[in-house]
């Protein structure tokens, strides 16, 4: 893995064989990095995989978003990439049927600000990015505090939540820099010694990422 | 996110933290972020600085330039305030979006420099700007930029303008007998008797560029501005901009290096009792204690710098 910087010469001869890809540059003869990153060679394909920008969506990732707009069907949620994802209320299992009878709408399930954690479906070539959750109101995440890091430094990987039993706290590291740390299990009232475990991991996480360092939650354990 | 928006949840959290003293990063209610203070970030500005609080980023630069005094106050110059919120900031501010803000945060600045009728009682004395006196002074432009929105813009900018004024070299201006002949007589002139003569001139001024002549200006009465607001039932200092969303009752006070309360404002839709509000300034005070140090801090090391390379 190479990493380099914009102007940096990746391949001095790009020759016929290379296919370039995002984030490089044909300059005269030579394959130039256009983007800071590393360097990622696949076949043929020469690419610069970017240090810095945003999230970019790809289909089952995990992320943390925020409900920014409520509509009929669906609700739109802010992810932290280019556009916001959609989350269809036809997820929302048994709240469909209630706002079908019209008892409810779908503002009573989530409503404008609530954080919740969500699978990335499907992204079509549009750009459009759809989100898919089990239970819509087991999605809201409880009370807790939302840390944000770049999205490269959560890679997409089996175990995404870091259980604190301890301290009483769940992690949740979005694929999309969005970090939730809060309340494990139900909603019992808050206490000193949670609050403040909390504010020390929140800590801990914005020190990582300013380090540049990978948040990998399989390789994190906590010692109260 | 870049949406202003916070979930209940979010909100019970912040607030149980504060009834605990322990917020979102760990700080107690009457902690301030870290503080970093860089003077003579503009160079062609008369006095610049740049100052970080947490997150949030402002740049305040100081202009001086010779104008007429107000008809009220012949013998004082003048400071005119003007802040920016650039679009690096937010997509709020695309085009006119940041004019409400920005102005708000203007007039708040202006006020705690508020010099008084005599021009004298403000924290800077606007009469050792006067050149001569109903016709020329300085007039300090005073011109902050918002880079980054962490929250707290009004103690960051207050902290920026004070260190801005601190850091300005206006030039030295001498007052000597001019050209045209007029009927105006009595102004101070140089004490070389070649200047002496049997005719009045028009008062006319030289503006000396040695740097090492310029004028500094005494901050030292110049207030700083604490906001603290209500979060459930606790005064909390140097919001986040989260926390921000959390509070809807503060108060804003003007507190100078030896402690008075030099003004005082109440912000936001809910009402305080008095009580609370009186404890509110109460914790102003010691919070704005600790600002005043720690600008005091940051400028003396700068200025003994620039001193001595100069």
């Amino acid at each position: 893995m190479r990493g380099v910087c914009v102007g940096d010469v990746i391949e001095p001869q790009a020759l016929d064989g290379v296919l370039r890809g995002h984030g490089t540059l044909l300059r005269g003869n030579s394959l130039v990095a256009s983007r800071c990153g590393l360097v990622q060679r696949w076949n043929q394909l020469v690419l610069v995989d970017p240090l810095a920008g945003g999230y970019v969506a790809a289909v089952g990732h995990v992320v943390v978003g925020r409900i920014v707009q409520v509509e009929p069907t669906r609700w739109l949620v802010d992810i932290r990439s280019k556009t916001l994802a959609a989350l269809p209320l036809s997820t929302a299992g048994g709240a469909m049927h209630k706002a079908a009878e019209g008892a409810q709408s779908s503002r009573s399930v989530l409503a404008e600000g609530d954080l919740i954690t969500a699978e990335v479906q499907a992204v079509r070539a549009d750009g459009h990015i759809q989100l898919h959750v089990r239970d819509a109101v087991a999605s809201k995440l409880p009370p807790g505090m939302l840390v944000e890091v770049p999205a490269a430094l959560v890679r997409p990987a089996r175990k995404h939540v870091l259980h604190w039993r301890e301290a009483g706290l769940r992690a949740v590291f979005g694929c999309n820099g969005a970090v939730w740390i809060g309340q494990e299990g139900g909603f019992s009232s808050l206490g000193a010694e949670q609050l403040r475990a909390a504010s020390e991991l929140a800590n801990m996480v914005q020190a990582m990422a300013s380090r540049g360092e990978m948040l990998v939650p399989a390789r994190m354990h906590m010692n109260v | 996110m870049a949406s202003p928006l916070i979930s209940a949840a979010e909100v019970q959290w912040i607030t149980a933290g504060v009834s605990f003293n322990i917020r979102n990063d760990g700080r107690q209610r009457e902690d301030f972020r870290a503080l970093s203070v860089q003077l003579g970030v503009i160079t062609q500005a008369t006095g610049s600085a740049r100052v970080q609080l947490g997150e949030t980023d402002v740049i305040v630069g100081v202009k001086a330039e010779i104008g007429s005094p107000d008809p009220d106050r012949p013998d004082c110059g003048r400071l005119v305030f003007g802040v920016e919120c650039s679009p690096v900031a937010s997509p709020a501010f695309r085009g006119r979006g940041g004019d409400e803000l920005s102005g708000e945060l203007a007039r708040a600045l202006e006020r705690s420099f508020y010099p008084g009728p005599s021009g004298r009682a403000g924290g800077v004395d606007l009469s050792t700007l006067s050149i001569v006196s109903g016709k020329t002074c300085w007039v300090l432009y005073v011109d902050a930029l918002l880079l980054n929105i962490g929250g707290n813009l009004h103690d960051a900018l207050s902290v920026a303008a004070k260190a801005a004024l601190a850091d300005a070299k206006i030039p030295k201006v001498e007052v000597v007998q001019g050209e045209d002949p007029t009927d105006e007589p009595g102004y101070e002139v140089d004490d070389d008797p070649q200047w002496f003569s049997l005719y009045l001139y028009e008062p006319d001024y030289e503006v000396d560029d040695d740097p090492q002549q310029a004028q500094r200006l005494d901050v030292s009465r110049v207030p700083l501005c604490v906001t603290v607001s209500q979060i459930g039932a606790h005064s909390v200092v140097d919001l986040t901009a989260q926390e921000e969303l959390c509070s809807s009752a503060s108060v804003q006070v003007a507190v100078d290096e030896s402690g008075v309360v030099c003004g005082l404002t109440k912000r936001r839709q809910k009402g305080v009792d008095p009580s609370v509000a009186l404890e509110m300034v109460e914790v102003a005070q010691r919070s704005a204690a600790k600002l005043h140090a720690a600008l005091a801090e940051s400028l003396g090391g700068q200025q003994a710098q620039q001193m001595s390379v100069g």
